[in-house]
């Protein structure tokens, strides 16, 4: 009998050891918070916020780009053609799925929309006063990408939530959905009375989203969907807020390190002027004159820092501007000739050339008190300004039949620019008027694409690029592209291709055609 | 091995058909003798039969027998599991039979139990203590290379105490595809510190069927390792060997002359700076002066013995290595103790007992920076780049410009030497790699390692055929580092102005506690076995590792003096770094069965289901769960009445087939699965000046992912044939793995994040095996030969579309040289193909492989693959009158080694492989090309440095004596041995570098990046036993 107490034990510490380990095989990893445990507590949802905020930042590059030069009113410029082939083909319409900048923002778009997805995946608004506003702020953002979206590649797949493995492969996106969850994402925002606003015109301190942000782009996606009569209502309260007005100094000062957060901006992003925590920006050096081309005294005496002059501006674009504007104070605040340049010590250096037509942009001229650190930018970027929302609501009210509203706001722009009021308004003064107020600011082509305009004003680009030499001449040579091959195509650049990895990986997504 | 209850059923059989077949004969003689095996021990119920009659007799308990024959009859001699031998009937004869190779009684160690050799459904080698003894070889992987059918063993350095990578069935995995060892029942990654001749065998379970009892571990295939228990009625035992070790290839690189004329033509220097910079005589062979004769020696002391109430085994082995790069800087010391006994406490309850002490000290040289990129701090590779106009030192009155200007520059520190003068500084060649004894002594690195483990079983016998099992397996171990580096000057890019002192102290504790029971009954014939258990184990570990590092302005230590080199005495000042300090637990949970069919011999089948469960630091908690089960079975044609004609000449033939799934969580843990908060910097508030912090999940977690999983067919045969003198048996199985966990890449760019790892990959790995042995005796003389040969097919059959080239693998002067890419074998090799020598100007022509008209680097392609595609080992054994003889090789063939020696931006000596037949304006249609070729770079990136990998090393070459007993007797010796051997003797290969058997792991697979080659070895060695 005995063996069998022992076999009893035995049999007993066989059920034991089997028994119970399933808590010992919960192991908590050191040093991380998890996902599932975060985003409990304000300080942890605030950093969920500033994450939308550092995303949204870094689109500038893109916005600024990359659209612009879809426009075609810039010469991918820089030294000479093929200084930097990806903005040539943006800028000839050469471009395939394969492309960097357009993959590039496309990427970046749904960043963006994961940092919003993971908040309100994550975030019970229920909580507190900030995760309330957090979540405001995540449909805010996810509803400006979507826009983005929609308006460049026309069925992008709709993520609103954060994906599994398993469904990685999304299929093109429904426009009238995706249309809904921007409509629901920003009314929901707006609704929620959360969002900051300014406590008036002076107010500098916010730097968040606020309600009229989200009533700007809400009205101007309505006016996309051609709702027009409630794109105008939304519009206008923007404007009658009282919480914004169109700047108040020097013309070509707007975008200057002095006037961040001024009564006109809306939304920007916020580059700070600190050298212990500067933010890469290549932006400004990418656009910036072709400085070391320049007069060394004037680029000094101007405080001008490096550049090397891509994104230039055409000559056609500046001979349009005069013949608008006349040779106004705009016009002089926001694009310089060659003569002005020469004139202010800004000229080429003897047998300089460079990529352009002589006209150079003054408006959001790339100044060394910008640059905290090198390859950083200490100048916001500005997404939304006053004068785009009377803009976009001049146009919603005239569609709507509205049109002295319309006259009234498209006037107020004029009067800044210091020319002549209009009496009464069509829709090809608001679109010129919108083609030389929000130049090389990222904001025409889509409305390019929308008005269908965008066929006749590029459809021969592509073919030739020009060359400014030091003496003021310029010359025309070949691109090598042949005419089949380069410029806008009907029934293919009425939308962007999609990234070809993302077609490459998920057999799910149908290409934009022509791609 | 054959227990006492096998030896009396082998009596019993035999004596039942004696019975049977008994008949008296007339004219006879009475013939007496004695039956014994090889060590001189009695064979009992060894069968004696008249040739050609029926008239036999079995021998008796002391082995002896009489048997009245015809004068001038043959006796035939026969027992199982020896061969048999027929002899002249001769009054007083003594017969020795030879233990056949494989015996099918042999009891076979699987996973949580044993079975008999003849009951196996699955592919399991074994390697015997007969195959490890002897050998000169420190670690227990090494043993397996060339014994067994199916395992490859991998080497990036074959420096002391460096251990290979072994493969069983291929690779199956762009990560870690390391086998599970299992000693004594220990679950384990390393058997590096158990000395082999501890081991009595070593079981290899190939197929799924066979591993899949360890499931979700099993994936690479399992190791099983038994040491040794106690025999006999006391036995003291020495065994000691001395190893004289040297190199055994030297590659043939420029010398003086040579050097000179390719550099002039390279345009790199011209004859003046020759003469300023070179004394005119100095021709520096940097290999030979690098590489010395060296002494390894080994000492064992044992104590053991056994009777059928219990056993003990004690070993006491020192082991001292030291490698044979000149100086004492590659030593590996160790020295392993073991304490194995069993006892039978009551008829049904025994102990057993298994343990293992082990310390070990090791130093290496450096030998490259990482695993994968080996280019620079590598002083082998130095011994072959270093050119020879610099010699290896120079007096201090006697120095080149280029070092005088050294020694005048106050900025420059120290140069190093020793007595016998400073270490040449070349004036030529500045590149990483300096004078190797610079690299040598400009660090010091030591690691000290002692660990104990073993394990503590108890087994319950409470009814007939039920063995409850409860057993108890421990790790513990600490390693400790110590190292620093000093300062010195060598080159502006090899040199330090302090001191740096680094060190690390790692603890660790392993546990595992097992209970199982093995039922064993016969229902009508039918016998069963049941087994079923349960396993949990934990591992600890924690390190703490710090280092300082000074810099030009601050010495790092108070002293410049080794005495000082402590972190006690480190600069108030100095750079410091703490890393570890965190205690890191893994554990795994698992239940397991088999179920065992055999029925009269002829019919077996076996089913078995592990399921494990990881902890949540390898997988997410909804599928922490994973089942692995395994079907197999076998049938003994030769066991079937319509076979009985035919069972004289093939007494033995089984086939087999088995099915398994196995699993491999070795690239799963540090929570690779997670989602989890990271920090993405911080956003300013407008223009307050503050910032408020932001973070993202780090990845979007992939809840799904888990383990690598392999499936596995096998089909096999054994036989046997001509009275068992040969034996034969054959595999072919095809192994895929699936679901390779693959990391770095971006599934989709509408995710918004970057991905976790996924499971996005699949292997496979297909072959056959052959294993085949001839055991003989003639008279006194016995021989056998055994071969084995395997072929590998492997293939990468899947990756994730977003890695449509690939997942690139190392770097060889920063082109990646190796890719895990789909429709190749892992890490094939990859660049352009060398199609010749441009004749009009010595430039490297490369194939335009998609015939766009222009090469570029879309034309690399696949330019070959280290994985051999046979391996093959062959043994051969004889001994007569107390001489006995080995000879063992082994060879693999099919695959490549990408030679990776050379360089162009700094004047390199090179193998004159590469420059002897070069392009010349002479010498137009030379197959190299010019010095100085614009596509030289290319060029060694391409298929014209893949050489054929094939080798065959002969491994031992071994003669031994055993002193006849009756005069070791006279001095109450037992056993006396002296043998003499060539180890890694002999190499047949046409690889120009160092050595076709070292030649990179994982990603750098076949890639020779100038590692430590292996020595050929002379071994004497003595074994006594008291």
């Amino acid at each position: 009998m005995k063996r069998f107490i022992g076999f009893i034990v035995l049999l007993a510490a066989l059920t034991l050891s089997a028994a119970s380990c399933s808590d010992l095989l919960t192991i908590d990893q050191h040093g991380v918070v998890s996902v599932d445990t975060y985003y409990s507590t304000d300080a942890e949802i605030e950093t969920a916020s500033s994450n939308l905020y550092i995303k949204m930042r870094s689109l500038e590059g893109s916005a600024i780009t990359l659209k612009p030069l879809l426009d075609g009113d810039f010469w991918a410029g820089g030294g000479q053609h093929g200084d930097n082939s990806g903005l040539d083909k943006i800028a000839e319409y050469t471009f395939d799925s394969e492309d960097g900048s357009i993959g590039g923002y496309f990427r970046g778009l749904y960043n963006l929309i994961f940092a919003a997805n993971t908040i309100l995946d994550k975030v019970d608004p229920g909580l507190s006063q900030v995760a309330k506003r957090t979540v405001a702020e995540a449909q805010v953002f996810r509803a400006w990408a979507y826009f983005e979206l929609i308006s460049m590649w026309g069925t992008p797949p709709l993520v609103d939530h954060c994906l599994q493995p398993d469904e990685y492969k999304q299929p093109n996106g429904d426009p009238a959905e995706l249309w809904n969850l921007v409509n629901t994402d920003l009314q929901n925002a707006i609704a929620s009375g959360a969002l900051p606003e300014k406590s008036g015109v002076g107010d500098k301190s916010v730097w968040r989203v606020t309600k009229q942000y989200a009533q700007a782009i809400y009205g101007k996606a309505l006016l996309w969907q051609g709702k027009n009569a409630e794109s105008a209502q939304v519009l206008d309260q923007v404007i009658s807020s009282g919480k914004y007005q169109l700047f108040d100094g020097e013309y070509g000062d707007r975008n200057t390190m002095a006037n961040k957060f001024n009564c006109e901006n809306l939304f920007e992003s916020v580059f700070p002027n600190d050298p212990a925590n500067p933010v890469t920006s290549f932006t400004g050096y990418m656009m910036g004159w072709r400085t070391d081309r320049m007069n060394p005294d004037g680029i000094s005496a101007w405080g001008i820092e490096m550049g090397f002059g891509f994104v230039a501006p055409t000559r056609a674009f500046y001979d349009a501007f005069v013949a608008h504007d006349g040779d106004s104070y705009r016009r002089k605040q926001t694009i310089k000739n060659y003569e002005e340049m020469v004139e202010m010590g800004l000229g080429l250096i003897p047998d300089a050339i460079q990529m352009g037509e002589g006209v150079y942009m003054w408006k959001d001229r790339y100044t060394r008190d910008k640059t905290p650190a090198m390859w950083c930018t200490a100048k916001n970027y500005t997404w939304m300004r006053l004068a785009e929302v009377y803009l976009v609501a001049a146009e919603a009210h005239l569609a709507a039949g509205n049109t002295a509203k319309a006259t009234e706001y498209v006037n107020q722009i004029r009067r800044k620019a210091q020319i002549p009021d209009l009496t009464s308004v069509s829709l090809n003064d608001i679109k010129a008027e919108k083609r030389f107020e929000l130049c090389r600011e990222g904001q025409l082509y889509q409305d390019l694409q929308r008005w269908g305009d965008t066929y006749e004003k590029l459809k021969g680009v592509g073919m030739k690029e020009p060359i400014f030499h030091e003496n003021g001449s310029i010359t025309y040579f070949d691109c090598g592209n042949p005419a089949d091959k380069c410029g806008y195509k009907k029934g293919k650049h009425e939308l962007l291709p999609f990234p070809a990895n993302e077609v490459r990986l998920n057999d799910q997504i149908v290409q934009n055609p022509g791609y | 091995m054959k227990s006492v209850f096998l030896r009396h059923s082998v009596l019993l059989a035999v004596c039942l058909l004696m019975l049977s077949s008994v008949s008296a004969f007339a004219q006879t003689v009475k013939v007496s003798g004695t039956v014994v095996d090889e060590t001189g021990l009695s064979v009992i119920g060894a069968g004696v039969i008249q040739k050609g009659t029926t008239n036999g007799v079995a021998t008796d308990l002391d082995g002896k027998f009489t048997i009245n024959v015809p004068a001038g009859a043959i006796l035939e001699f026969s027992a199982l599991n020896y061969v048999t031998q027929e002899l002249p009937a001769v009054d007083g004869m003594k017969v020795v039979l030879a233990e056949s190779i494989e015996s099918l009684n042999e009891l076979v160690v699987v996973g949580y139990g044993v079975q008999r050799k003849s009951d196996l459904t699955g592919a399991i080698s074994t390697v015997k203590e007969s195959d490890i003894v002897s050998r000169s070889v420190a670690s227990a992987e090494m043993v397996l290379q060339g014994k067994t059918a199916g395992v490859q063993l991998f080497t990036n350095s074959a420096r002391p105490g460096a251990a290979p990578a072994v493969r069983i069935r291929g690779i199956s995995s762009n990560g870690t595809s390391d086998p599970l060892y299992v000693v004594d029942g220990r679950i384990t990654n390393s058997i590096n510190n158990i000395d082999p001749n501890d081991i009595q065998s070593m079981e290899v379970l190939k197929d799924a069927a066979s591993a899949a009892i360890y499931g979700a571990r099993a994936g690479n295939g399992v190791i099983l390792i038994t040491t040794k228990n106690g025999k006999g009625d006391g036995k003291i035992s020495y065994e000691g060997q001395v190893v004289m070790q040297s190199l055994g290839r030297i590659p043939s690189v420029m010398n003086a002359k040579e050097y000179m004329q390719y550099y002039k033509e390279f345009g790199k220097f011209d004859d003046a700076f020759y003469s300023a910079n070179w004394d005119g005589h100095t021709d520096t062979d940097w290999v030979d002066a690098v590489f010395t004769h060296s002494l390894q020696q080994r000492h064992k002391v044992g104590f053991e013995g056994g009777n059928d109430k219990g056993s003990i085994y004690t070993s006491l082995t020192f082991l001292d290595n030291n490698g044979m790069f000149v100086g004492d800087s590659d030593t590996h010391k160790r020295i392993t103790g073991m304490i194995n006994a069993t006892y039978k406490i009551k008829p049904w309850l025994d102990i057993q007992l298994n343990n293992q002490i082990h310390q070990s000290s090791i130093r290496r040289i450096p030998e490259g920076g990482s695993e994968t990129n080996r280019e620079s701090n590598n002083a082998v590779l130095a011994a072959l780049q270093l050119d020879p106009l610099t010699a290896v030192r120079y007096s201090e009155n006697n120095l080149p410009a280029n070092m005088r200007a050294i020694l005048a520059d106050p900025t420059k520190h120290k140069m190093l030497g020793d007595d016998q003068g400073i270490y040449g500084i070349s004036a030529f060649n500045l590149n990483e790699n300096v004078n190797p004894l610079i690299h040598r002594d400009a660090q010091y690195s030591s690691t000290q390692t002692f660990g104990i483990n073993g394990t503590a079983a108890l087994n319950f016998k409470p009814i007939k055929g039920l063995v409850i099992t409860s057993r108890l397996a421990y790790k513990y171990g600490a390693q400790s580092t110590y190292g620093y580096s000093i300062d010195f000057y060598a080159t502006d890019y090899v040199k330090q102005n302090y001191v740096g002192l680094e060190a690390r102290n790692n603890v660790s504790r392993y546990y595992q506690w097992e209970n199982f029971a093995n039922y064993s009954f016969s229902v009508a014939g039918h016998d069963f076995n049941l087994m079923a258990g349960t396993s949990y184990s934990e591992n600890m570990n924690n390190y703490v590792q710090g280092t300082t590092m000074g810099s030009d302005t601050d010495l790092g230590v108070l002293s410049n003096n080794p005495l000082y080199y402590f972190f006690a005495y480190a600069t108030p000042t100095v750079a410091r770094t703490l890393a570890g300090g965190e205690t890191i637990y893994t554990r795994n949970n698992s239940y397991y069965g088999r179920a065992s069919w055999n029925f009269k011999n002829r019919y077996i089948a076996q089913v078995s289901l592990r399921a494990d469960a990881a902890d949540s630091s390898v997988l997410p908690i909804a599928n922490r769960w994973g089942y692995f089960p395994a079907v197999s079975a076998g049938w003994t044609l030769s066991e079937e009445p319509f076979m009985s004609g035919a069972k004289r000449v093939i007494p033995y033939l089984k086939l087999r087939a088995s099915w398994g799934r196995n699993g491999s969580t070795a690239n799963l843990s540090n929570y690779r699965y997670a989602s989890v908060i990271t920090s993405v910097g911080n956003y300013p508030e407008g223009l307050t000046g503050g910032y408020t912090a932001a973070s993202s999940p780090s990845s979007t977690g992939n809840n799904a992912l888990r383990w690598e999983t392999s499936e596995q067919i096998d089909v096999g045969f054994d036989a046997r044939f001509l009275n068992d003198r040969l034996t034969f048996s054959g595999d072919w199985y095809q192994k895929t793995t699936k679901d390779l966990i693959v990391s770095g890449f971006t599934s989709s760019t509408i995710v918004g994040v970057s991905e976790s790892p996924m499971n996005a990959g699949n292997v496979t790995n297909s072959g056959l095996e052959l294993e085949a042995g001839w055991t003989d005796s003639v008279g006194d003389f016995h021989y056998s030969i055994r071969g084995n040969m395997a072929t590998l097919h492997n293939r990468v059959t899947y990756l994730h579309p977003a890695l449509q080239n690939g997942i690139q693998g190392v770097t060889y002067r920063f082109a990646a040289i190796t890719r895990f890419e789909k429709d190749f074998p892992a890490w094939h090799f990859y660049g352009y193909k060398f199609k010749g020598i441009d004749s009009s100007n010595g430039e490297p022509v490369f194939e335009d492989t998609n015939g766009d008209g222009v090469v570029t680097v879309a034309d690399k392609t696949d330019i070959g693959s280290g994985i051999p595609k046979i391996n093959y080992g062959l043994t051969l054994t004889a001994d007569f009158k107390g001489f006995d003889i080995v000879v063992f090789g082994s060879g693999a063939a099919g695959h490549q080694i990408f030679c990776a020696l050379d360089r162009v931006d700094y004047a390199v000596n090179k193998l004159n492989f590469v420059v002897d037949d070069r392009w010349t304006p002479t010498n137009t249609n030379g197959t190299r090309p010019r010095a100085n070729a614009g596509g030289y770079t290319d060029w060694m990136q391409s298929s014209a440095n893949v050489y054929k990998g094939d080798y065959f090393k002969f491994k031992q070459i071994q003669i031994g004596y055993t002193l006849p007993k009756r005069i070791s007797e006279f001095v109450k010796i037992s056993k006396f041995r002296l043998y003499a051997s060539f180890d890694d003797f002999f190499i047949i290969t046409k690889y120009p570098g160092f050595d076709p058997e070292v030649a990179g792991i994982g990603q750098a697979l076949g890639v020779d990046m100038g590692a430590f080659p292996n020595s050929k070895k002379m071994v004497f060695g003595l074994n006594i036993t008291f």
